[in-house]
């Protein structure tokens, strides 16, 4: 016990190291312009003029379009991505094994080198400066396949066997007990997907020209562009387009990693 | 091919996983392959963006065997992936061990803190680490001062650049690996711990032939993700030092990214992307193939 | 159960995109009117005036609408101009820059825009000026602002050091080496492997003597004397750290001086102001670029110029709004760009001389006494401009001499020329 009591001391410290910098980036969003860059661990006269410059009509619109395209991004691709696991995993048909190759080999091309091609197939398809663009190709990404299946290939076999013994469909058996079953992976990747898209820079910028579609990300690279970046408002912004992620982290803190037992299984 | 007889049970379960899968491969052939077939097919070219395409066949793949630019390149994303997975895969493993071990309220601070970094992105995150790494009015150097240690260039110095780098990745995906360790460590059943442990066992011991063993699925699985994530880290490296100083932080990724849009070179950076496709496959396959060994 | 709610999310969302996506197409079937694609990465006061440009254009022309967007600069160059034109998207109007010309102009990029050029503007344009939008001698691009470098100074610091404004090469080494001190840098110079270093870099190519091509840029001559000596000067303020090795604040941006962080920078017309402004309570100083013992001070000018996509469908009216924009009789708009927007010299000897005053002003008053230096931004294309980047580096960071780097640059560019 007193072994795990100075692990977890330690791991406390290094989380305190760990959240500096973002302590960082808060602190200084309460500076004024001429002190951003002298080094203090506090403002030495705070003002919320940063803050009042950053919260901008267009910021906040930037804000909601990421969240609009985040959370359907989210949503659709963990239903998607849980089915697709969950087949190669767990069912038996022909052509698994070269499925599931070609699915996870998809990981392994450098993003930029579709960029082009990709953006051709968008144009193609309509779907060029909407959110149709920014949202569609989002979805199909091999990372959650590759890590529900990888989750399901240890999941307990009884509770399958029980299913069919009662003669449940697997269909049912996907959506009412295996799916409920799986919070332990969807809670991970539910926040893999969302700052994945929340975050997405290149793609977004590529394939939107609109202001009013742009995301959050393409809106604080933008305030970088000119002769004389406005140092106070751009960190102020930043900080601020932190906030729903970070509370997106409170909500899921208690669901973060109950494992299957906790859900009242075995 | 010899055709085989299937029951109707099985050719029911055959006919539900193709539609589970469906939807997710379709999607996957649209904005996935297609646009790497299309690389694929680029690369046979020379092609500019703007102007037609001449077809040159394999040369583009000549070229980049004489290509020492290249080569140096591939070799820094190399020396990147080298320390950049094992030290993520050690300490996330490490303290997700440690973390699945604490009962207090201490556990979900330590998750949370941890996790937090993952939020950032990387303009912002090259934004905050310039705080703590620039020379003379940085947070890191005035620490080192207290410490009797003189400045240090860090993303200035050919020598430390890299290492700056890799500090920030490993500071932003950390946490969340750590979490998915976490996940599968709790899925072992407490009764395989509580038996080893009257067994007689120490905290290594069941690490070594109870933990480990049974997160194989997810160790794999994040060797392989983190591996082909540190040959495509290109946004960090792009905002924080634009591959300086002299090429110090030039990965293979940036090298691609430069000739084909900078340089306006697609069909030569397509080969390269190709080239780069390869070299992961074969990585992945002899991850994969070591650790089912095991 | 929470899972059918989630579904049902997703379904709705599904169904949002798809009545947007319907929208759009809609919309822009039942435009009649041209429309022009406009990027623009200005940000602060030059976008001010940019979008009011914008706006004036389509109160007053019905026929032709221009569509402005605004990205981020160095993605315009980086990224979405390669990528628009590979899909036949790029922007109608574009803004192309010395670094860039080359480039763009040798891929059939541009437009020509000869026919558009009135005899009474090629003559009121600046000679040095319309020779750099030239290509194949075709005039491919308006230019319409001059940005030349300068010294700037923290003139509190300087006279704490008892440092006098450096005039040769050796008192600005010298003056940046007393100014260095823990807390402060000598000399902010650019870092980066980009064309804005390069863009610094040129007036101490000259000023040594050395060059880049010869004549008809058969041959390369970079492999000199004179250069290496440029070279060795330059790199020396990064190895002695006399300058910074890495920029929070981008060497662009007086935010170095104004914030106290140097001493020193090297920068240009368009920083003044932020200079009078944002940094209005810091005493900044500007004096010519610092020459070697026995030389004359050379300066550099470079700039934004207008082109128009050889793509588009609306050369023309492209061509019409952008000689409108700048290249118009009407002198309203260059001069309110070169005077208020931003501080730049206009392109137009008679915007230059029709506000003779606005350019004698604080610290415009240095920069006008030795606009007469300035020779203009040289363009070489990718290939070239890729190898000149890597020597620079080479010497400020990667330990190699003067005489290395540009060897090393000169076997690149010789087999580039071939």
């Amino acid at each position: 016990m007193k072994k795990h009591r100075i692990s977890a001391i330690g791991l406390v410290l290094v989380g305190i190291l760990f959240l500096f910098p973002i302590y960082i980036l808060f602190m200084t969003s309460f500076k004024s312009v001429s002190e951003i860059f002298v080094v203090s661990l506090w403002p030495q006269k705070a003002t919320l003029a940063s803050i009042q410059g950053a919260w901008k009509p267009d910021f906040v619109r930037s804000i909601g379009n990421s969240l609009f395209v985040s959370i359907t991004v989210t949503v659709v691709a963990m239903i998607l991505h849980a089915m697709c696991g969950y087949a190669l995993a767990r069912m038996r048909f022909p052509g698994k094994k070269a499925m599931f190759s070609t699915i996870v080999s998809t990981l392994m091309i450098p993003t930029t080198t579709i960029l082009v091609p990709l953006f051709m197939i968008c144009k193609a398809l309509g779907i060029t400066n909407s959110y149709s663009g920014l949202i569609i190709p989002a979805f199909f990404n091999a990372y959650g396949i590759f890590l529900f299946h990888q989750f399901y290939l240890d999941f307990p076999g009884e509770l399958e066997e029980a299913a069919e013994v009662e003669g449940c469909s697997k269909l049912k058996l996907f959506f009412h007990i295996v799916l409920p079953l799986s919070k332990p992976m969807i809670v991970p990747l539910t926040i893999a997907f969302f700052l994945g898209t929340w975050n997405n820079y290149l793609w977004p910028l590529i394939v939107n020209k609109k202001a009013e579609f742009y995301t959050v990300q393409v809106y604080l690279a933008n305030l970088v562009s000119g002769y004389a970046t406005p140092w106070n408002i751009l960190i102020a912004s930043a900080a601020l387009a932190a906030v729903p992620v970070f509370i997106l982290f409170l909500c899921m803190q208690k669901h973060l990693v109950d494992g299957i037992k906790a859900t009242g299984i075995k | 091919m010899s055709i085989k007889k299937y029951s109707k049970r099985e050719r029911r379960e055959h006919f539900t996983a193709y539609a589970f899968i469906l939807p997710d491969f379709v999607g996957l052939i649209i904005f996935v392959i297609l646009p790497i077939v299309y690389a694929f097919y680029i690369s046979l070219f020379k092609w500019d963006l703007v102007t037609d395409k001449v077809f040159i066949g394999i040369e583009n793949y000549i070229r980049m065997f004489h290509d020492k630019n290249w080569w140096m390149a591939m070799l820094r994303t190399l020396k990147l992936t080298l320390i950049y997975v094992p030290g993520l895969f050690c300490f996330s493993l490490l303290a997700a061990v440690l973390v699945s071990r604490i009962k207090s309220k201490a556990a979900s601070f330590i998750k949370t803190s941890f996790l937090m970094p993952f939020a950032i992105t990387s303009v912002i995150a090259s934004t905050l680490w310039m705080f703590l790494y620039n020379e003379k009015r940085g947070y890191l150097n005035a620490l080192l001062n207290m410490a009797g240690i003189k400045d240090q260039p860090f993303i200035g110095s050919d020598k430390q650049a890299m290492g700056a780098v890799i500090v920030v990745l490993l500071w932003i995906n950390i946490g969340y690996n750590m979490i998915l360790f976490l996940s599968a460590i709790k899925d072992i059943p407490s009764s395989y711990q509580e038996a080893a442990t009257i067994d007689g066992a120490n905290g290594w011991e069941i690490f070594r032939y109870i933990t480990f063993p049974l997160i194989k699925q997810t160790s794999i699985f994040i060797l392989i993700t983190t591996t082909i994530a540190s040959f495509q880290v290109l946004d960090l490296i792009m905002v924080m030092t634009k591959g300086g100083p002299a090429k110090a932080t030039e990965v293979g990724a940036l090298y691609i990214y430069d000739r084909s849009f900078n340089m306006m070179e697609m069909g030569y950076g397509s080969a390269l992307s190709v080239f780069m496709f390869l070299v992961l496959l074969v990585f992945s396959f002899v991850q994969m193939k070591l650790t089912r060994e095991e | 159960m929470k899972m059918k709610r989630l579904a049902a999310a997703g379904m709705a969302a599904l169904m949002v995109m798809t009545t947007t996506a319907g929208a759009v197409t809609v919309r822009a079937e039942a435009e009649e009117p041209v429309t022009l694609k406009f990027w623009t990465f200005q940000a602060g006061e030059e976008a001010t005036y940019l979008e009011k440009f914008v706006q004036e254009w389509n109160d007053t022309h019905d026929s032709v609408k221009v569509e402005q967007t605004v990205v981020n600069q160095s993605d315009y160059i980086t990224t979405l101009i390669p990528t628009a034109y590979a899909n036949g998207e790029a922007p109608d109007v574009l803004f192309v820059e010395p670094a860039t010309f080359k480039k763009y102009a040798g891929k059939g990029m541009l437009a020509d825009l000869s026919p558009y050029y009135t005899e009474e503007l090629k003559a009121d344009i600046l000679p040095s000026a319309l020779e750099a939008s030239t290509y194949d001698g075709k005039q491919m691009a308006l230019p319409y602002e001059m940005e030349t470098l300068g010294l700037f100074y923290n003139i509190d610091m300087l006279e704490e050091a008892g440092v006098e404004p450096p005039q040769t090469w050796d008192e600005l080494y010298e003056a940046a080496k007393k100014l260095t001190t823990d807390d402060v840098y000598g000399l902010v110079l650019p870092v980066e492997k980009t064309g804005y270093t390069l863009f610094n870099f040129w007036p101490f190519v000259w000023m040594a003597g050395a060059d880049i091509l010869n004549e008809d840029d058969s041959q390369c001559l970079v492999d000199s004397e004179e250069m290496a000596t440029a070279l060795d000067y330059w790199g020396r303020f990064y190895q002695e750290g006399l300058s910074p090795s890495s920029l929070q604040i981008g060497p662009y941006d007086i935010g170095n001086v104004g914030t106290g962080m140097a001493a020193m920078q090297v920068s240009g017309t368009y920083v003044i102001n932020a200079a009078e402004s944002t940094y209005g309570d810091v005493n900044i100083g500007v004096v010519p670029l610092p020459h070697p013992e026995g030389k004359e001070s050379i300066t550099v000018a470079g700039g934004q110029r207008l082109a128009v996509n050889a793509q588009s469908e609306h050369v023309k009216e492209a061509a019409e709004f952008i000689f409108w924009l700048f290249g118009d009789e009407d002198t309203t708009r260059l001069t309110e760009w070169t005077t208020k927007a931003k501080f730049a010299y206009p392109a137009r000897q008679s915007v230059i001389d029709g506000n003779k005053d606005i350019f004698e002003e604080g610290l415009r008053k240095t920069f006008t006494e030795f606009y007469g230096t300035a020779k203009p931004e040289p363009s070489y294309s990718a290939e070239v401009t890729d190898a000149l980047s890597d020597m620079l580096q080479g010497v400020m960071f990667g330990g190699s001499t003067g005489a290395e780097a540009a060897a090393a640059a000169k076997e690149t560019i010789d087999s580039a020329l071939n």
